[in-house]
């Protein structure tokens, strides 16, 4: 099968072609997802945020200009209503972090792997806001440093730069927790 | 690249995958459509959607929400008028969420939904059609707006919070409730405010400049809990002194608690571990002399968690001041209950405060309450403070409703404060309102002359304030006066707590002011040690001397327990080490104290601190858990749930079933029946955490 690509899905869409704007909700609702998940920490407000972004979409859609992959858009959009959220939620309640997801294990293999995840998540947790955000785009979900830098909009020597404070910073900790051993 | 985040990396890649659940997803995608046919009806189609928000609307947002609009894509000409409607859905739940109404969720929705669907796909699947003339359709099912309403409720973001029943409820009884207005569209296009669409370029607003710099201390995430790395093990000989302020503080407790009876663990941040301990009163001897306003209690024994280590613990007690003629409490709480009240801000801060200052209070205190405004009457009858659970109970049934004038609440109020009076003791009414004085007496001039009757009688009043927007500062400071009380207003439940608890009860005085506690052990004896909490509370080794480093206060009567684990060397290896232990003066003593202890602190209004000190000495050890108080295992069993919360490395393979059974054990009288409380805690915590 060959799958319309998103470029052309958002200039139908743009015109009012409901059908592509589906297509490309159903394309891409998993990405808005998993990034508001790893950025929030919780299934409920990952599903919440995910929700808001496609309810806002149809509006925001018009704004892509297509210089840039669709993702990398999206990626943009999920970020930025992440941070507002958490600013709100700061603000107002703590945040209610677990990163669990109940329905996905189905071995003891998978129990490791998920608690090798957590302890990742937990790791990255205690990076602050820039450099959390830069480690989850690229240890999490596996963009290159290029990609990361577009979608944080800076250059991708800082993403680098950045990608070594990271690396710095989790050493010292992990050590740091070793040596409380 | 690294190979730490390579590993990263791959943990990341071999983790489960991440997926939201099928209904959430589906839920974005019916509303996202909706939201779609809307923003291009509005654009291209101009009035046609006014025309069709009316008469059977409510239909259509069942159909928009839950018809499997993407099996026939046919569909889409029909969306438009449904559109509006379902966002007025969400916007619905965004905005009143917070209300409260209990009324059961009948599993007619569900029921409902299925009738629906089943009626309606076949309609919809054959149909290439119009939205008027399956508004037309629909209008055949016979259903009642109230229903359908529920029903939409459950169609869209709510359906797949099952585990969520009553927040499920309340949203749906609240919509049911508020009902569906058509004028909500105009809010309806952006159902939050702020992800309305920014203007163009915007976007990247949020992203730091280009080779900004980062902030100095990057750690932690930027959460309301500052995280705090357990104390790590610090080696006597290389860092022999431990300095710390004390904390009164039980917010943690408190936190978790919420947290615990929400159905939730509580994030590791937000515990801290002397919070919990300290939460519980423990009865360590009463100070003897007042001029050394602390006991100083210190015990060793035997780590539940590891039998090679020693815990050391540490408890304080101040002086109690005019203990033997503390008076008796008899309150009356006059509680507003009108609608104002029923914000986040008010009644429930209001009960959350209350039960602090219930925490307070001696067993044999009275409490009644009574309530106006709203649901008016008697709420509880004079009840001992001991019967707390049943004031509690009184408590949380209190609910904001209504708006009309109740009766005779003051007169009430004080007529329950005449039938508990305690004549040598504290008679208050305390009146809390967010600025609705419709107490029984209208006119201001009469209600102050009426209170100042009832002072001169015996019964006094204080004014609580709560929220905003209805508040009368000037009459509430009146009205204090007049009863002889004071007026305060709450923002927030420390607040509540300073002023209900640290200032207002005549139980509590300040008897010291910036208490802080150093340890210097004894490297001949222990190894290595660890203070167990307090991470928030580490002073630096200087600051313990100077006295312009502000540390914590403590009232009459409070207890202060703090606790390390300890190892011990062995005796024989450590002949050799003992010349090392650096004080000559007490080198007779090296081998039989663990550690010596200093508390300094300030006599209210003073400037300059005091010093206590004692060694801790083999003579303090105890044996056997027989031996050891019930206070001391309690707090050892709180400060090994703590770690166990917090995933402390420490703590072996020790488990809840442990320190529930240590608990249990060591629940003494539990006057308040807070230990009990403590250990459903626990137990809720072990199967959260299953």
């Amino acid at each position: 099968m060959i799958s319309t690509s998103d470029h052309i899905l958002v200039g139908r869409a743009n015109s009012g072609d409901a059908a592509a704007f589906s297509t490309l909700l159903e394309r891409h609702y998993e990405l808005i997802f998993r990034l508001a998940y790893r950025m929030l920490g919780n299934q409920q407000d990952a599903e919440d945020i995910a929700q808001d972004i496609c309810v806002a979409l149809p509006k925001k859609l018009v704004s892509f200009k297509g210089n840039a992959k669709f993702t990398t858009w999206l990626y943009q959009i999920t970020l930025n209503t992440c941070r507002d959220f958490m600013r709100r939620r700061v603000s107002n309640q703590k945040a209610y972090v677990d990163y669990t997801q109940v329905n996905q294990i189905r071995n003891d293999t998978q129990v490791q792997k998920k608690q090798d995840a957590l302890e990742a998540y937990r790791l990255i947790g205690t990076l602050h806001d820039d450099l959390r955000e830069t480690a989850l785009l690229i240890v999490a979900e596996g963009l290159n440093h290029a990609e990361a830098a577009q979608i944080l909009g800076i250059k991708e020597s800082t993403v680098s730069w950045r990608m070594m404070k990271v690396k710095e910073k989790l050493s010292a900790r992990v050590q740091r927790e070793a040596g409380a051993l | 690249m690294s190979e730490r985040i390579d590993k990263l990396k791959q943990v990341f890649r071999e983790a489960p995958e991440i997926k939201a659940s099928s209904e959430a997803k589906q839920a974005a995608i019916s509303a996202a459509m909706a939201a779609f046919a809307e923003e291009k009806a509005t654009n291209h189609q101009g009035n046609d959607i006014d025309s069709r928000l009316n008469g059977q609307d409510d239909k259509n947002i069942v159909l928009a929400t839950f018809s499997r609009w993407r099996e026939s894509m046919k569909l889409k000409y029909l969306l438009p008028g449904a559109a509006a409607l379902a966002t007025v859905t969400l916007v619905a739940v965004n905005t009143t969420q917070f209300e409260s109404l209990h009324r059961p969720h009948s599993p007619e929705a569900d029921d409902i939904l299925v009738a629906i669907e089943n009626e309606a796909t076949p309609e919809l699947r054959g149909q290439e059609n119009t939205a008027g003339s399956l508004s037309a359709e629909i209008s055949s099912s016979n259903l009642a707006v109230e229903e359908h309403t529920r029903a939409v409720v459950d169609a869209s973001r709510l359906k797949r919070r099952v585990s969520e029943k009553k927040h499920q409820q309340e949203i749906a009884s609240t919509i049911v409730s508020t009902g569906l207005n058509p004028m909500a569209t105009q809010v309806a296009k952006t159902p939050y405010d702020f992800y309305a669409v920014l203007p163009k370029g915007d976007e990247t607003a949020y992203f730091p400049i280009d080779g900004e710099d980062f902030p100095v201390d990057a750690d932690g995430p930027g959460d309301r809990f500052e995280q705090h790395a357990s104390n790590p093990l610090r080696l006597a000989q290389d860092t022999p002194v431990s300095t710390f302020s004390i904390d009164v503080d039980t917010a943690s407790y408190g936190y978790l608690r919420a947290s615990l009876n929400r159905g939730r663990l509580p994030e590791e941040s937000a515990v801290r571990i002397e919070e919990l301990i300290n939460y519980f009163p423990y009865d360590y001897p009463v100070p003897v002399n007042p001029d050394v306003p602390f006991s100083l209690n210190t015990t060793v024994i035997a780590t539940p968690w590891n039998v090679n280590t020693r815990l050391l613990h540490v408890g304080i007690r101040g002086y109690e001041l005019m203990q033997h003629v503390k008076p008796k409490a008899n309150l009356v709480f006059l509680i507003d209950s009108s609608g104002s009240m029923s914000q986040p801000d008010k009644l429930p801060l209001l009960i959350s405060s209350f039960k602090l200052l219930l925490s307070t209070l001696d067993v044999e205190d009275t409490v009644s309450i009574v309530s106006y405004a709203g649901s008016a009457g008697t709420v509880l009858e004079p009840t001992k403070a001991a019967n707390r659970a049943t004031i509690i109970n009184a408590l949380s049934k209190l609910q904001a409703g209504g708006s009309t004038a109740g009766g005779e609440g003051i007169e009430l109020a004080y007529q329950l404060a005449q039938q508990g009076f305690e004549a040598e003791g504290i008679n208050r009414v305390i009146l809390a309102t967010d600025g609705d004085f419709n107490v029984g007496i209208s006119d201001p001039e009469q209600l102050k002359q009426y209170i100042k009757r009832k002072r001169e009688s015996g019964v006094f009043l204080s004014v609580l304030g709560f929220g905003m927007g209805n508040y009368h500062d000037a009459l509430m400071q009146s009205l204090a006066q007049n009863g002889n009380g004071n007026a305060a207003y709450i923002d927030s439940l420390s607040e509540a707590r300073k002023v209900l608890v640290d200032e207002a009860s005549s139980t509590l005085f300040p008897i010291a002011n910036d208490v802080k506690i150093q340890l210097e052990f004894n490297p001949a004896v222990v190894s290595e040690y660890r203070l167990i909490g307090y991470e928030t509370r580490r002073l630096i080794r200087e600051d313990f001397n100077n006295d312009k480093v502000d540390a914590g206060d403590i009232g009459s009567g409070h207890t202060v327990t703090a606790i390390y684990e300890i190892t011990p060397v062995d005796s024989d290896a450590r002949r050799v080490d003992a010349l090392r232990y650096q004080d000559d003066d007490r080198a007779a003593g090296s081998r039989s104290e663990y550690a010596y202890l200093k508390l300094r602190y300030k006599l209210p209004g003073e400037n300059q601190s005091h010093l206590i000190e004692r060694p801790i000495s083999y003579t303090d050890r105890l044996n056997t858990p027989a031996q050891t108080s019930d206070d001391v295992r309690f707090s050892v069993a709180v400060a090994a749930y703590g770690q166990l919360l917090k995933g402390n490395v420490y703590m072996e393979n020790y488990t809840y079933d442990d320190v529930i059974a240590l608990a249990l054990d060591a629940r003494g009288e539990d006057q308040f029946g807070y230990r009990n409380e403590f250990i459903s805690l626990v137990r809720t915590t072990q199967s959260l955490s299953k």
